[in-house]
């Protein structure tokens, strides 16, 4: 039978699985289970595809206890006890947060300021400012997500362009916590898509007070099912804007994921030499927090070019804002003209 | 040491217990999983999430039934819940996508069953091809019946689902094999 001849070439009968089994249950991991995942059920569909390339979640490495590239942290027989029986404890449960984050490029020269609210699928606000290696302002964006309608606003060379659309599908903005329930969820996340990644479990660590589960996800250097051929690899926090790399520069991504929300919290890629190429991380967090209704809101600048849209989803208004001249008072979108129209 | 007595020492919180149940059944719960998925570091990660969820819920199972079953049907279930909640999650970061899940045409009866087209594939490349493009539930249908040699009954009940879904999903999955396993008109 061809299913035990994939089977067996996948999986080696020599496979031990009982020195990680054996580290989680001394990590205290809860096992989890998966959410019934139904994609056509999810009412969760946003995600941001374009713009904000820099409004991260997470950013630099302050509060990082655990030591970079090192080995998890060896516990003593009881505390493997202790954490076993933690095992049960339920995950947090997050409705809202409040997120800082800054976020280095070192490469770049730039250091991204970011700022995310977040209060459900439909309501969230993320903003950042990027500053020179002087200290300068030299741009800065906007997201906001308020009921049906969506802001993305960029500024850059002292120009702001926004687009506003109504009724638009998004993809997820800011990382939702009620996505994920288990640190299960949280390596499923990291593991395959388009980067074709792989996602373990390295050890613990803790990033702006908060304790978190440290994931090491690496790039698979030759073909995978989900992606034939070369390609990027693309990292970074759902509304980050994520950064693509090209994936033979990338050897390694970590990511520090809260051990209560699952929430990531820090991010580092580093090069075959080590040399870190993007690091991101969460200066402050703060879990169900009262947001007023005003931080949802949006206003474009004086000046600022406005191009409106509704309907469709965000594929289409990237094909508008790429294919059509939208640089000029003639933009006119080309995937669904019937649906976009634009003004100042 | 039997696996009764594993058993006997998981419930009492003693690890060797697991450790016996986890040599014994990582290789095969790892296929499994593995089949489902595709993927076989998220087949890693699911088996140790089941195994040690089996070690919080050893009380759940019923000592008078044999483990390895229970074990390989609650990571098949979790295997399922990860392929799709992946496939959303992929699904999610590629906005641009071109409707990755649209259904190939139904092709007429009185095609060879799939079993007999297997056989006429060249290479397990062309079958692990077209496991890629069946959904978690039907690459699951799959694994149950054909990996594991579950009954379409014990399908049903391992799954929890009614057995005409069971045998809807293996419908489903032969027939989209049949379409992805024709052999080409050069042939």
């Amino acid at each position: 039978m061809l299913l035990n001849e994939i089977a067996d070439e996948a999986v080696p009968e020599t496979l031990d699985l009982w020195p990680q089994v054996r580290t989680r249950l001394g990590a205290g991991a809860p096992a989890g289970t998966f959410e019934v995942g139904d994609p056509t059920c999810s009412s969760f569909r946003r995600r941001l595809g374009l713009g904000l390339a820099a409004a991260a979640l997470l950013a630099l490495a302050i509060g990082a206890t655990f030591p970079l590239w090192s080995r998890p942290e060896p516990v003593s027989a009881e505390t493997i006890l202790d954490r076993a029986q933690a095992t049960a404890n339920s995950p947090l449960a997050v409705t809202t947060y409040h997120l800082r984050m800054s976020r280095q490029a070192p490469t770049k020269g730039e250091t991204l300021l970011g700022e995310v609210w977040f209060a459900g699928a439909d309501r969230q606000r993320s903003s950042y400012q990027a500053r020179d290696a002087a200290g300068a302002v030299v741009g800065g964006g906007e997201l906001a997500f308020n009921g049906p309608e969506t802001w993305i606003a960029n500024t850059e060379n002292g120009q702001t362009r926004v687009i506003h659309t109504v009724g638009t599908t998004w993809t997820r903005a800011a990382d939702d916590p009620t996505q994920f329930a288990s640190l299960t969820d949280a390596l499923a996340r990291y593991s395959g898509g388009k980067a074709c990644t792989s996602a373990q479990l390295q050890g613990e660590g803790s990033v702006a007070g908060r304790a978190t589960y440290l994931i090491a996800v690496t790039p698979s250097s030759g073909r995978c099912a989900s992606n034939p051929g070369s390609g990027d690899v693309r990292v970074g926090p759902s509304g980050s804007g994520a950064q693509a790399f090209e994936r033979e520069r990338v050897t390694q991504i970590r990511v520090w994921v809260d051990k209560e929300s699952f929430l990531p919290l820090k991010t580092e890629v580093r090069d075959a030499t080590g040399a870190v190429l993007d690091r991101s991380e969460a200066t402050s967090v703060e879990y169900n927090v009262a947001i007023p209704a005003a931080t949802f809101t949006y206003t474009p600048p004086p000046g600022a070019t406005v191009f409106n849209f509704s309907g469709g989803d965000g594929a289409d208004v990237k094909r508008a804002l790429i294919i059509g001249p939208c640089a000029t008072d003639s933009c006119s979108p080309v995937a669904r003209p019937s649906s976009s129209s634009r003004r100042r | 040491m039997e696996e009764s007595n594993a058993i006997a020492r998981l419930r009492r919180g003693d690890a060797t217990g697991l450790e016996f149940l986890v040599r014994r059944y990582q290789v095969r719960a790892v296929r499994t999983a593995y089949l489902v998925t595709r993927d076989p570091d998220l087949a890693r990660e699911i088996v140790q999430a089941a195994f040690l969820k089996a070690y919080e819920r050893i009380d759940q199972f019923d000592p008078q039934r044999a483990f390895g079953p229970w074990f390989l049907t609650s990571v098949l279930h979790d295997a399922i819940k990860a392929a799709a909640r992946r496939t959303r999650l992929v699904s999610l970061a590629v906005p641009d996508s071109e409707d990755p899940g649209a259904e190939l045409p139904d092709l007429a009866d009185g095609r060879p069953g799939p079993e007999t087209l297997w056989e006429q594939a060249e290479t397990a490349a062309e079958v692990r091809a077209a496991l890629d493009q069946l959904s978690p539930e039907q690459r699951a249908a799959v694994v149950a019946r054909y990996y594991l040699g579950l009954s379409e009954a014990e399908m049903a009940a391992s799954l929890a689902c009614p057995p005409s879904t069971v045998k809807w999903r293996l419908h489903a999955a032969r027939q989209r094999l049949r379409t992805l396993l024709r052999p080409s008109p050069a042939e």
